[in-house]
């Protein structure tokens, strides 16, 4: 089962940068709820780990009580972490992208500085499979473009670096090498590394705005000619802007777990 | 597993690499050179290669592609090594390689992206079998490596700051207390978990709390496997780490992985696979089933001050774990390793395992060294390492005699020496005529590709194959650089065929460094007036060296003030010596060259020259300054090379005192030279490295004639270029002169295998038709080794038809008859050996009785014992008992000369007499600066008095050289030969004498040995007093020991000069000596080994 590929609301830009805005109904949101975001939040395996760290840390002859207190207690979803789940299986399923570890533990990527990407991954283009870098921003603010896309971790940034700064791909590439031994999308990987190593520009860039505002052409329209502009050869972005139902967004991480525990909608 | 050839060249087939495409990695192999030169001689080569910006990027395409190959296996190397050997062998060939590249690439500059670089790159050399190369790479860093300060550094940076501290010690192992600093580290880093934690893990956001957990979980893991690491380096515990090792890192893996920490995950992934491999190279891993000794020796290596040891070299592994050193089974073992390759901590492991075997019946170990030099470096090295695990190391004077002192030292049983250093020759005559009665355990020989050497190769052979014969029990350890085919070289020494071993890490990929090797030639430069310079041509002929092409300039416009008429006239190259000494001072910026000269002489000016254009040192290291005190001393204070030295410009050739090259060596390996010009001798005298040696010609003399430098020669001492641990380049020239097309062809020549001298005199004369003439030439020279070896088989046998019976079996032992007899094709040459060593048999039988016995005790060939008891008998007066009194034998009117005259007859000591005599000095000439030598005259008045030349410089530096090889070249050789071979032949009935007058007679050669004239000095200069002062410390010690005659002993000596303060080393310093006490005790630690 799919997401909804929603109602192409505008469009922009051309290759070597696009941008389009969609927007989804409320049935299309519930129903992603319901399935592939569902899917992508929750993972059984996570859980399982934690409690075998936790069991292994007494040998360490460090104090253990403060790292249970946190990891013992799973919480709440925070609502950015739908936005981030719901963009990772729209790419999946309207882009043909894989991103290989499910973007729903709870720890993936928070709290790190370190630079990287929301999404690793793979896409697939007329030349067969390269790699995929996505980078995700979630905002309910009534601004265009919301605030989150500028500054230092901003969406521009945050893809300029990715498209500019070989260290980070090459950083991302080596962490899905490690990976790579024995999973299914191997030949993938393999694939996209020889393009890579052809050239390391040769890479699909994803940002995602998650909106639960009226869309409007000025959440993008800057960033589809910047990026555009001075990008190397090999290198597609392409700019999505994500608009829920009004209001959505609030709470919706809470809502996440109250489905999950069997309960109403 | 060690990485190999065939790994590396399978790596062009992986898929990530292939995709870069064969030309691209052939340009990045190239880059990859052309950058290392550059940073390791940039400044003193201008190299032509040129660069782009596109380079770099390139290279990071290329070190990912090997990386990703790498990562592939990298599970492989973090678990028991055999599971998948094709993908483990994958992971090391593509480390290796990662790290060629990586290694040139820029340091982050931002703090986290340069701590996981340092990390990532330390842990790809690991896994790639490069921790040498990193240690190099991390001398090389300077901020790189600094640990962040943990100031104001919130929780988890703070633990991962810590963590990279302790690693960068982890990698570069400085010492004992820079690994044993880790444990409070981490226990520091316990203790502060409770003041950082906590707040730490209030971040507002439940999602980011459960990340900074998970995080935190890695780090206390990795802490802990950290911890683990460190304690087993430094103690060999817990004997198996490998369990603790795997959880924690495991743990921090999986830790990491949950909360997708990219970089902790990545980095933790590399290091755990390198705490694995750094275990399995630690000295404790591979000697842990060894035996308590070796613990003990571990243990003093990795506490040692000095260049503390932690981990073993790829091919020292690779012998120990792989290849079966310690194997109990095989009595013969050989092994090839490239020069530098750590041969000699492999020879330390044998040796006490044999130790170790032969424990219950006191068995000793001989290690044989080709030069008095050697054998004095290794008494150093092994006294250093052995004596504080209670091991006795004497070592045996260079001295073609046993003396009377030595005589006690073999016999001793209340304190047996467990190991002795001594020559070829020296050995020959103790195992000839049994001086120790205990079983020998093992004979170390280095440097044993000399069996093949002209000079000494025969005698070489048959002292193995007369231990092999005389010595039954005996294992054998041959240490050799750049031989192919060693096995047949272990099976001949084997007492049954699977008791050989060849271990031949001649051709893994493994180098202690990169070598660049060129030609350099001076050419005109107009750019200054009379200008020239030197350019330098990188030779790719060979696959020793760095494959750059291209000519590149060295050094400014005149790189050593001399005219350009001097190197050049016409397009026609002059002054190699002076051109090689001007390379050898440009290339001294960067650590010390050896510049080899062709004649003492041209040495002597190469080193003048040098000097004079070095700049001043801006400090005088104290080791020079301590000796050239110890020149002006021993020698004059006007001695060219105290001034020489002052530049930091060295000397060392044969026309020097062994003390004095042996310092000069010294200087060279503490690095406190610049530079060391020597003539070709030097080749056999080093075995330490230096950043560069340069050659001015492919020629070394061999006695009158001039030949050219074996090719295994030439590369065991191109070998020397490169220091490991300092210098990732070693560069090795030669001087073009007028013969480019042949240098080349010399360069690229291949070493290939051993042949012995008796295959190669038996081919000679199988070419010339004469191989049935055989027992007609062999009274000559070159077969003297032999007869002595087939009279020794007479010495024992004593009856022709025995000695006949056991004739092919006496051949059997020695590796020329046995390959002559196992190859069809070479048969007729052994059936014409065995004719002669039976008809020579037949010779022996007829000669009066008891010559073959003092040929074995005087080391002399039948015939030269005859010819020396000729020369007594027609001696006008009879010798006496008196006549052998040190005072009457060396005093006025003493029967020195008689002496001499006789010598002069005897074929092994009349080459070397002669060449002293050929100047016009007689036989009383030689005897008198013999008498002067052993009366205490200093080297300065013996050179004013016999040596004086028209010529000379104004501080006579030509008549110093001729005396100094007068006396260490002639006297102390043949002299101290002859005195002693005489002695024996000369009738006196020995078993008459009371033990004083023998022992006083005995003593006679070692006195002209060392220059000195009391038993008590020789027993001074024995343990390596310097000579100016021996005859005073002899008589302190034989009044400290108040005249008793237990002090005759070698060992009761050192005892005496190790409990010498510098009080009372002032004491004996000769009047106005500018070495101050505390200097001569300096010097004498040095020369004695006891400096450590």
């Amino acid at each position: 089962m799919t997401v909804a590929a929603g109602e192409v609301v505008y469009g922009m830009g051309s290759p070597p940068c696009s941008g389009v805005g969609v927007r989804w109904s409320d049935e299309e949101l519930n129903v992603a709820m319901d399935g592939r975001v569902a899917a992508v939040l929750f993972d059984a395996e996570g859980k399982a780990d934690i409690e075998e760290i936790l069991a292994g840390l007494a040998e360490t002859e460090f104090e253990q009580a403060g790292l249970r207190r946190v990891l013992e207690n799973p919480g709440r979803v925070e609502d950015w972490r739908v936005g981030e789940a719901i963009a990772e299986a729209y790419l999946t399923d309207h882009r043909s992208c894989i991103f290989p570890w499910p973007d729903g533990r709870d720890e993936r990527k928070s709290g790190s500085s370190l630079p990287g990407a929301d999404l690793v991954g793979f896409g697939i283009d007329g030349d067969g499979d390269c790699f995929a870098f996505g980078e995700v921003k979630t905002s309910r603010e009534e601004r265009y473009p919301p605030g989150t896309m500028h500054g230092r971790t901003g969406l521009k940034k945050q893809l300029e670096d990715l498209r500019d700064r070989d260290a980070i791909r090459v950083d991302l590439v080596r962490y899905l090498g490690h990976r790579a031994g024995s999973a299914s999308w191997r030949a993938r990987f393999q694939r996209a590394t020889k393009r890579y190593v052809g050239n390391p520009s040769d890479v699909q860039l994803y940002g995602i705005l998650v909106r639960d505002v009226e869309p409007h052409q000025d959440d993008l329209r800057a960033r589809v000619d910047d990026l555009g502009a001075g990008c190397p050869e090999g290198t597609r972005i392409e700019l999505f802007a994500l608009y829920l139902p009004r209001e959505s967004l609030e709470g919706i991480g809470k809502e996440m777990v109250s489905r999950l525990a069997g309960g109403e909608r | 597993m060690s990485l190999s050839g065939r790994a590396l060249e399978a790596l062009s087939d992986h898929w990530a690499v292939a995709a870069i495409g064969a030309g691209e990695l052939e340009r990045a192999g190239d880059l990859v050179c052309q950058r290392l030169a550059r940073r390791a001689v940039g400044r003193q080569i201008s190299f032509s290669f040129e660069e782009s910006v596109e380079d770099e990027p390139f290279l990071e395409r290329v070190a990912l592609a090997y990386e990703l190959a790498a990562i592939e296996g990298l599970d492989e190397l973090s678990r028991p090594a055999g599971l998948n050997r094709e993908l483990r062998d994958q992971a090391v060939a593509a480390s290796f390689r990662a790290f060629d590249i990586r290694r040139l690439l820029p340091v982050p500059g931002e703090t986290l992206g340069r701590l996981f670089f340092v990390l990532q790159l330390s842990a790809v050399a690991y896994c790639g079998d490069r921790w040498a190369d990193l240690r190099r790479w991390y001398r090389e860093q300077g901020e790189a490596l600094r640990a962040p300060s943990v100031a104001d550094a919130e929780w988890d940076r703070r633990l991962l700051y810590r963590l990279f501290e302790c690693w960068v010690r982890l990698f570069r192992k400085a010492g004992w207390d820079d690994l044993d600093r880790i444990r409070e580290i981490v226990a520091g880093l316990r203790s502060d978990q409770a003041v950082h934690e906590e707040r730490r893990l209030r971040n507002g956001s439940h999602a980011v709390d459960r990340a900074i957990a998970l995080r935190l979980a890695a780090l206390y893991n990795w802490a802990k496997a950290t911890e683990t690491l460190a304690g087993y380096m430094l103690q060999g515990e817990p004997g198996d780490p490998f369990g603790t090792l795997d959880k924690h890192f495991e743990a921090g893996i999986r830790a990491a992985a949950v909360s997708g920490d990219a970089q902790h995950e990545v980095v933790l992934r590399w290091l755990h696979a390198t705490a694995r491999i750094m275990v399995t190279n630690s000295l404790w891993w591979a000697t842990r089933t060894v035996n308590s000794k070796t613990s003990d020796f571990v243990r003093s290596l990795t506490h040692r001050e000095h260049q503390a040891m932690f981990e073993l070299l790829p091919p020292q592994r690779a012998a120990l774990l792989e290849q079966g050193l310690l194997d109990q089974a095989k009595t013969a073992i050989v092994v090839d390793m490239p020069t530098s390759g750590g041969k000699t901590l492999l020879a330390q492991f044998r040796i006490l395992q044999a130790l170790n075997q032969f424990q219950a019946d006191r068995g000793w170990v001989v290690y044989v060294a080709p030069t008095r030099a050697l054998s004095a470096q290794m008494t150093r090295r092994l006294r250093t390492d052995f004596e504080p695990i209670g091991l006795r190391v004497e070592q045996l004077t260079a001295a073609v005699e046993v003396d009377a002192f030595e005589e006690e030292l073999l016999a001793d049983t209340s304190r047996p020496f467990d190991i002795l250093v001594a020559t070829p020759e020296k050995l020959s005559l103790v195992i000839r005529n049994r001086k120790v009665e205990r079983p020998l355990a093992l004979v170390v020989m280095d440097e044993a590709h000399n069996l093949e050497s002209e000079g000494r190769g025969l005698r070489i052979e048959l002292l193995l194959a007369t231990v092999k014969r005389d010595c039954p029990r005996a294992n054998f350890l041959l240490l050799m650089p750049y031989v192919e085919g060693s096995e047949a070289v272990a099976r001949w020494l084997a007492q049954d065929i699977d008791a050989g071993n060849a271990i031949s890490l001649g051709t893994v990929p493994w180098k202690p460094n990169e070598r660049i090797v060129g030609l350099y030639r001076a050419v005109a430069d107009d750019s200054a007036r009379g200008g020239w310079r030197l350019d330098f041509e990188t030779l790719t002929a060979t696959e020793m060296a760095m494959p750059l092409h291209g000519t590149h300039r060295v050094g400014g416009v005149k790189p050593i003030d001399v005219p350009k008429s001097q190197v050049l006239t016409k397009d026609i190259q002059k002054g190699l010596g002076l051109q090689t000494a001007a390379i050898g001072a440009v290339m001294s910026a960067r650590g010390t060259s050896i510049a080899v000269g062709n004649t003492i002489r041209t040495v002597w000016k190469m080193a003048g020259e040098a000097a004079r254009s070095l700049p001043k040192m801006e400090d005088v290291p104290s080791d020079i300054r301590l000796v050239q005190d110890f020149l002006r001393t021993e020698i004059s204070p006007d001695f060219r090379l105290v001034a020489m030295l002052e530049k930091g410009v060295g000397v060392h050739h044969a026309g020097l005192s062994d003390d004095v090259r042996t310092l000069m060596e010294w200087l060279a390996e503490t690095g406190s030279l610049r530079m060391l010009c020597a003539t070709s001798t030097i080749a056999q005298g080093i075995n330490f490295p230096v950043s560069s040696v340069f050659l001015s010609s492919r020629y070394v003399p061999q006695g009158t004639r001039s030949v050219e430098i074996a090719p295994r020669e030439f590369w065991n001492l191109a070998g020397r270029a490169g220091r490991i641990g300092h210098d990732s380049v070693g560069v090795v020239g030669l001087s073009e002169g007028a013969d480019r097309e042949a240098l080349i062809e010399f360069v690229s020549r291949s070493t290939g295998a051993l042949v012995s001298r008796l295959v190669v005199l038996l081919d000679e004369l199988a070419a010339q038709g004469s191989l049935a003439q055989l027992s007609d030439v062999l009274w000559k020279d070159q077969w003297e080794d032999f007869r002595c070896y087939i009279a020794h088989l007479w010495a024992e046998k004593r009856n022709l038809d025995a000695v006949l019976a056991d004739s092919e079996q006496l051949l059997r032992q020695t590796y020329g008859y046995t390959s002559m007899r196992n190859d069809p094709k070479q048969r007729q040459k052994a059936d014409a050996l065995l004719d002669a060593t039976q008809s020579y048999a037949r010779k022996l039988a007829a000669m009066p009785e008891g010559i073959a016995e003092l040929a074995d005790s005087t080391g002399f060939s039948p015939e030269g014992v005859q010819a020396a008891m000729g020369g007594i008998g027609n001696l006008e007066s009879r010798l006496t008992v008196s006549d052998w009194a040190p005072e009457s034998l060396f005093g006025r009117g003493g029967r020195m000369a008689d002496l001499f005259g006789v010598m002069l007859r005897v074929p092994q000591l009349k080459q070397d007499l002669v060449e002293l005599g050929g100047s016009g000095y007689d036989k009383s000439r030689i005897s008198e600066i013999t008498n002067d030598w052993v009366n205490g005259k200093g080297l300065e008045a013996i050179a004013r008095e016999y040596f004086r030349r028209e010529n000379d410089d104004e501080v006579g530096t030509a008549a110093l050289t001729d005396a100094c090889r007068a006396i260490y070249r002639t006297i102390v050789n043949s002299g101290t030969w002859g005195v002693s071979a005489l002695s024996r032949v000369s009738g006196i009935d020995f078993e008459k004498l009371s033990e004083a007058e023998k022992r006083r007679i005995n003593a006679l050669p070692a006195m002209i040995y060392h220059g000195v004239s009391s038993e008590d000095a020789v027993l001074m200069r024995m343990n390596a007093a310097p000579r100016s002062a021996a005859e005073a410390l002899g008589s302190l010690y034989r009044e400290v020991s108040s005249g008793d005659d237990g002090r005759y002993s070698v060992g009761e000596a050192r005892r005496f000069l190790q409990g010498l303060g510098a009080a009372e080393w002032d004491g004996v310093r000769p009047e106005g000596a500018a070495l101050s006490g505390t200097g001569y005790k300096r010097v004498w630690e040095v020369l004695s080994g006891e400096a450590g």
